[in-house]
């Protein structure tokens, strides 16, 4: 089952956000880790990827650095601003609420008047 | 051997992205470590290099997509990295590359180049006449100070069941004004009179238009030279700067009288006090000569408080603040002294008309003071240069699609380097901006040194134009500048660099659709050209009225001497009577072809207004009018004034009447009996026959003496008439004319407006014929191949070029199908509607039309026939 473009679209900053809160990370570590998160059903477009990284460095959610490796050019990896950890915070709120709200609504334990 | 590197793969993919700028150098060198990223992971897993590679760079998708997403943050990368100064001149030197390939494009392609730039040039001169034309007539006498406080009084009537409105206004009504309504700060009574101007030795064909004194403290005519006051005087007359070169040429006029009279009844000398600047706009008020009002009432010994007499028009000019509508219902208190006193003329209502923000349909008021714009005319004049501007960008558009052939090579080289189709779109739309630039510096010079002065002369308003001190002005430019180069080039543009660069390099490019828009736009120019082909020829028939319809008698023997009084008549009749070369002589005091005037008839309760014509004993002889029944006014019948009437052929036809003679009518109330009737005389060149009525008077009213010679040489008997005159009234004027030049003024505006349109047409048909030359040189090259192995299998060459341009006989057949129905029963419910002759051209008009076009469109594609039909297969397949 592939998500619809339109979830999968609203996921992908809520993903990044969280994959960074586990500490900084390059891009393709960030679209590899969600393929095997995933099990290859959502992937994140490299097109839409950097675009969605320089937006949230613009914003001050988080900050880019350039680390050297030891196989081939440097690395550019992005970490969580303290302002990106409370967005994060506010975001994983607003899904745990949709979450319990489907939960409920699904597990019949809420009755329509 | 596998050649496959993974560096210069790498280095490849990155020069793809590297050509487009929304990607910076740091976004390429992050996105290169995540492909090499993840080609490291692809061969982890055991995949080869090149797999990799391959994999690796189809995941990452096509730039496109990159760049589409890129472009969103672009600006806003710029802005918080300061760098949008440097964009902005990478962008500018961006354009500058395009107008130096736009200018060499147009340098290279002379002939294509010339055929764009001519059409564009008069199209849009057309549209820059047009427009300085409506500024000045769609903003007619907005110059006023006063505008919003000025109103023109006008009344709303009942005639023949249906309610007109009407701009002239009872004498009385004014005194009244001044009386009685309260808020109106002044009154001026408008009177127009023609007549003769004499200005020392000289006669002119003039009017006056006679004016309470404060009509200058109410309108914006300023003084240029005089007396500010000039009406204040009891004989003062002010002259425009025109009237003022017409009349006294380089002589100062202040100080200098004028004599004016009229229908040589009554005369008025006048001394000019000053001379009024060039207005500073168009005015629906045309006047020469401005002089008081109380001077005509002297004159003319007018009863200024009788309400069954006529002003021109009353201008009132309210007090700030004051509600128009109170003036109104003020007036309706004054419409019922009105109707009692004028039975014939029942007054519904009077309403206010103002300058500024004029009535609704202000150009439906009868006799209306001031001429308003119609807005027929205006779409008229619209539709002129948006019909030449859409031959030019056809034009435009068909050619540069056929270009197309010559620059594909160029496309697909341009694409397959790198070239995005943005770039391509904005490379297509700056060489179109640098043509239609060109074209309007041209446009600007034909408008300037040939169109507007034509325009001048051909319409009377003065043209105001000022472009300096008008921002609208270079703004209206402007759009026309970017929206004709849009409307012309965002087809081509967007077509041309749709195209496929690999089917371009592999010569198998297709081009599909091109042949039917280029037909279908073709086949639109040629119907516009059509368009104005057969109404300049419809004009040039139709204006050959004299050769039609006749005058309704012989002109040639015929003099008219105009006369300063009646009192000269007498004498001179009896001084040229028994002259060998004069073989009759009437007074008159209007003229058949010289002035006539309106009269409302009535009979069995119906109203009717028509021409009256006042005539003395012998008009209708003497003019040579054909009677059709019963008598003229000869004296031997005696008793004839005011009782009798002469009817034309057209009134008899209009009331019904199978025998006219002893039928009567009513006009003006007195009641008069038919005696005659007389074959229609031709009244205007133009209009058909109206129905007219003549009533005899007696000498002592000429205004004309009519003088029928005894054979054709009219100049000879006028130069004789002149010494006779001479010697008869030394020292007084001498004015006459020859009836066969009557019409004359008539017949050369006729021949302005059908030379004018002639041009037009004329213009159409070399603009929509280039296009297809262009056309044809465009499609040529393609052809040769074809034409050549035609050749070589058989065919007759005068057959194939015949074959290759059959089309373009058939686009000229599908305009002329579509325009000839159209011109002719548009043009027929127009001239009907406008009161002008029947059109009984025959079909010679539309052959000789579709003869014409196609002639000039063979004459157009003769050379690439001619190349066709000498192509050498040798020399063209020599390749293949």
């Amino acid at each position: 089952m592939n998500l619809s473009r339109k979830l999968a679209g609203a996921s992908f900053k809520p993903l990044v956000l969280s994959l960074l809160s586990s500490g900084p990370k390059y891009g393709f570590q960030i679209v590899h880790t969600i393929q095997i998160l995933s099990e290859e059903r959502l992937h994140l477009p490299n097109s839409k990827l950097y675009p969605l990284l320089h937006l949230l460095e613009q914003d001050g959610l988080v900050e880019a650095f350039w680390k050297p490796s030891e196989s081939g050019p440097d690395r550019k990896y992005y970490r969580l601003t303290e302002s990106g950890v409370k967005s994060l915070d506010g975001i994983r709120a607003e899904w745990n609420w949709m979450y319990s709200m489907f939960t409920q609504l699904w597990n019949g334990e809420v009755s329509v008047a | 051997m596998n050649n496959f590197n993974l560096e210069t793969a790498i280095a490849t993919w990155r020069a793809i992205y590297e050509r487009r700028r929304v990607f910076g150098k740091v976004d390429l060198d992050e996105m290169e470590r995540h492909l090499r990223d993840q080609v490291g992971y692809l061969t982890d897993t055991g995949m080869s290099t090149e797999d990799a590679f391959r994999k690796a760079s189809s995941e990452f998708g096509s730039v496109f997509e990159a760049e589409s997403e890129f472009r969103k943050l672009f600006w806003r990368k710029l802005w918080s990295e300061r760098k949008i100064s440097g964009e902005m001149r990478w962008r500018m030197s961006m354009l500058g590359r395009y107008l130096q390939i736009g200018s060499r494009s147009l340098a290279k392609q002379k002939v294509v180049s010339f055929i764009n730039i001519f059409g564009l040039s008069v199209a849009l001169a057309c549209c820059i006449c047009v427009y300085v034309f409506l500024d000045s007539y769609l903003g007619m006498d907005r110059f006023h100070e006063n505008g919003e406080q000025i109103y023109l009084v006008s009344h709303n009537v009942v005639r023949e069941g249906e309610m007109q409105r009407w701009g002239r206004t009872p004498l009385a009504l004014a005194p009244s004004i001044q009386d009685q309504i309260p808020g109106v700060e002044e009154v001026v009574r408008v009177d127009w009179e023609s007549g003769r101007l004499f200005v020392g030795e000289t006669v002119f064909d003039g009017s006056i238009q006679f004016v309470d004194p404060a009509y200058l403290d109410v309108m914006t005519f300023p003084v240029r030279s005089g007396d500010p006051n000039p009406l204040s005087y009891p004989d003062g007359a002010a002259l425009t700067a025109a009237a003022a070169e017409k009349y006294f040429g380089d002589v100062n006029p202040v100080g200098q009288t004028l004599t004016f009279t009229m229908a040589g009844q009554n005369r008025v000398d006048l001394t000019i006090h000053s001379v009024l600047a060039p207005l500073p706009g168009a005015s629906g008020t045309r006047f020469e000569v401005l002089a008081p009002y109380p001077a005509l009432v002297s004159a003319r010994s007018i009863d200024e408080g009788n309400w069954g007499g006529w002003v021109s028009g009353t201008i009132i000019l309210t007090q700030p603040g004051v509600d128009p509508t109170f003036v109104v219902s003020q007036l309706d208190a004054l419409v019922g002294i009105q109707n009692a006193a004028n039975e014939d003329w029942k007054i519904d209502s009077f309403f206010l008309d103002n300058l500024r923000n004029p009535a609704e349909k202000a150009y439906n008021i009868s006799n209306r003071l001031m001429e308003a714009p119609h807005p027929i005319f205006v779409f008229m004049l619209i539709l002129i240069p948006l019909a030449m501007l859409a031959l030019s960008v056809f034009n435009y558009i068909n050619i540069a699609i056929g270009a197309t052939e010559r620059r594909l090579k160029e496309i697909g080289i341009r694409k397959v380097s790198g070239g995005v189709r943005a770039q391509l779109i904005a490379q297509f739309m700056v060489e179109n901006l640098v043509l239609c630039s060109v074209s309007l510096f041209i446009a600007g010079l034909i408008s300037w040194l040939f169109l507007l002065p034509m325009f001048d002369e051909l319409f009377v308003y003065a043209l105001t134009w000022a472009p300096t001190y008008e921002p609208t002005f270079w703004f209206v430019i402007l759009g026309i500048l970017l929206g004709t180069s849009i409307i012309s080039g965002a087809y081509p543009a967007l077509y041309i660099s749709s195209l496929d660069p690999v089917n371009i390099l592999k010569g198998s490019h297709a081009l599909p659709g091109k042949r039917l828009f280029s037909h279908v736009f073709l086949a639109t120019q040629f119907t516009i050209a059509f368009f104005s082909i057969l109404i300049g020829m419809f004009m040039a028939f139709g204006g050959d009225f004299q050769a039609r319809d006749g005058w309704g008698y012989d002109p040639d023997p015929i003099v008219v001497v105009q006369l300063e009084s009646a009192a000269q008549f007498g004498p001179l009749r009896d001084t040229i009577q028994d002259n060998a070369s004069v073989s009759q002589v009437s007074a008159a005091f209007h003229h058949v072809g010289g002035n006539n005037s309106r009269a409302t008839v009535t009979m069995n309760g119906k109203d009717e207004v028509v021409g009256r014509l006042r005539v003395g004993s012998d008009y209708f002889s003497t003019l040579g009018l054909n009677l059709l029944q019963g008598r003229g006014f000869e004296d031997a019948y005696g008793g004839d004034v005011g009782v009798s009437a002469v009817v034309n052929a057209s009134f008899a036809e209009r009331f019904g009447w199978d025998d006219p003679i002893g039928q009567g009518f009513i006009s003006d109330s007195t009641s008069y009996q038919v005696v005659g009737v007389v074959e229609n005389p031709m009244l205007h060149p133009i209009m058909r026959y109206r129905p007219i009525f003549f009533t005899r008077i007696e000498e002592d009213n000429a205004a004309y003496a009519i003088v029928r010679g005894s054979s054709d040489d009219s100049e000879a008997l006028l130069s004789q008439l002149r010494g006779e005159w001479e010697d008869l009234y030394p020292g007084v004027p001498f004015d006459a004319f020859r009836q066969s030049g009557v019409f004359d003024i008539h017949v050369q505006s006729w021949s302005n407006l059908t030379d004018a349109l002639t041009w037009l047409s004329t213009l159409a048909l070399i603009i929509s014929c280039m296009g297809l030359f262009g056309l044809a040189s465009q499609g040529i090259a393609a052809r040769m191949k074809e034409v050549s192995i035609r050749k070589v299998l058989g065919a007759n060459p005068a057959a194939v070029a015949l074959r290759v341009h059959i089309r373009y006989l058939v686009l000229i057949s599908v305009g002329a199908a579509i325009s000839m129905p159209v011109v002719y029963f548009g043009l027929v419910a127009l001239i009907d509607f406008a009161g002008l002759y029947h059109i009984t051209v025959g079909p010679g008009v539309f052959i000789g039309s579709y003869l014409i076009v196609a002639a000039v469109a063979f004459i157009s594609i003769a050379k690439h026939a001619w190349l066709l039909m000498k192509v050498s297969p040798a020399v063209t397949l020599r390749g293949e």
